[in-house]
């Protein structure tokens, strides 16, 4: 049972990955901007980080899928997690209210304390995955393939609720 | 099938998990709609010019007996109610201003603090934080109900004919004073000045 949860698991990440480094592509001088209106590094060097994201997102995730190279996808999915809390963190701290742009132009996700609880529920699911290392072919299966990517859809369900919530409640505040 | 049923209810799960999540937002949406503004939270509570319903039976923290809240006030002395409840932060935060309004006001004022939630919060409550005057347990939330309030921390200021003077939210030491004066003006100016 540990060996279909890892890979399902397994399929969840690179899925999630694969559609985040997709949609800041497809909208790529948006998430650009995002990056460079967090301030946390000067401009240059935001665009710099904003440029390599995407591609790193995509290597990271599809290393986890390449067996002998998967301790390097989790190594950079691990660092790109722990930078993004890092700015999300900074970003809460000083009250400012700016998008993520986790998944570009996509959902206006904003980064907020529901970025946070996304962070670590990653870094948790990296965890368990690293901890059981299903096989690569197990992970292919089409049951895990579909279960996987079913998740994520699912888990980009909640991110849209979560945004439609946090907008309705801005706007019941203003009508205050 | 076996596998099927197996990958059917790790998605079923991860649906109720969501499901749960919009349900929770539901309500904390509803919450923001329901309680409207702080101004009309302000209005909340029994109107001004009424008496306070100290007929109500409480719970005395201190003597740990049952009885009408009038029993609890001193004749001819008017009161301050405070209503608090253990999970609300600014309650918590008001004590020290509290404790502190007490030195100042207490020889002349009936300080009351009722707490209004579970026994083992209430419980822990009064046996961790110190507050001065007298502690009381809305064990029903009857008390709480009839005066008409929504949210936590809100007083009233009661003259000695019980009638309230004053009410509103009081999270702070200037709004603890401003339902202190409008007890004492009364005092000094006999009732004749009408309420503020």
């Amino acid at each position: 049972m540990a060996l279909e949860l890892g890979s399902i698991v397994l399929i969840h990440i690179v899925t999630l990955f694969f559609i985040s480094a997709a949609a800041k592509l497809v909208s790529f001088q948006a998430f650009i901007d995002f990056t460079i209106d967090f301030r946390i590094l000067p401009e240059r060097l935001s665009k710099a980080a904003a440029v390599s994201i995407p591609f790193l997102e995509l290597l990271g995730a599809g290393l986890l899928l390449v067996g002998p190279a998967r301790i390097y996808g989790t190594v950079i999915l691990v660092s790109l997690l722990l930078l993004f809390g890092y700015a999300v963190t900074r970003v809460l701290k000083t009250n400012r209210q700016v998008s993520c742009g986790c998944y570009g132009k996509l959902i206006d996700a904003k980064a907020d304390s529901f970025t946070i609880g996304k962070i670590v529920y990653f870094l948790g699911l990296i965890l368990f995955f690293t901890a059981i290392n299903p096989p690569y072919t197990a992970a292919l299966s089409a049951p895990a393939v579909i279960t996987g990517t079913a998740l994520t859809l699912l888990f980009l369900l909640t991110q849209l609720i979560w945004e439609t919530h946090s907008a309705a409640l801005e706007r019941l505040r203003r009508i205050k | 099938m076996e596998a099927f049923i197996f990958y059917s209810v790790i998605l079923l799960w991860i649906t109720q998990f969501i499901t749960l999540f919009a349900l929770f937002l539901l309500f904390r949406q509803f919450g923001e709609v329901y309680l409207s503004t702080g101004a009309g939270i302000s209005k909340d509570g029994l109107p001004v010019g009424r008496p306070f319903p100290a007929e109500v039976k409480v719970l005395s923290l201190d003597f740990n007996n049952p009885a009408a809240m009038a029993s609890f006030m001193e004749e001819g002395k008017p009161a301050l109610i405070t209503f608090i409840s253990p999970n609300c932060k600014p309650c918590l935060r008001l004590l020290d201003d509290w404790n502190e309004a007490f030195t100042v006001y207490g020889d002349q004022i009936n300080f009351f603090t009722v707490i209004v939630g579970e026994e083992t919060e209430v419980t822990h409550l009064a046996d961790t934080y110190s507050f001065s005057g007298c502690r009381l347990w809305d064990r029903h939330k009857e008390l709480f109900n009839r005066c008409l309030i929504r949210v936590t921390p809100f007083a009233f200021a009661v003259d000695e004919k019980g009638l309230i003077t004053d009410k509103g939210l009081c999270g702070n030491k200037k709004q603890i004073e401003l339902l202190a004066f409008s007890v004492l003006d009364l005092r000094q100016t006999g009732g004749k000045e009408g309420f503020k």
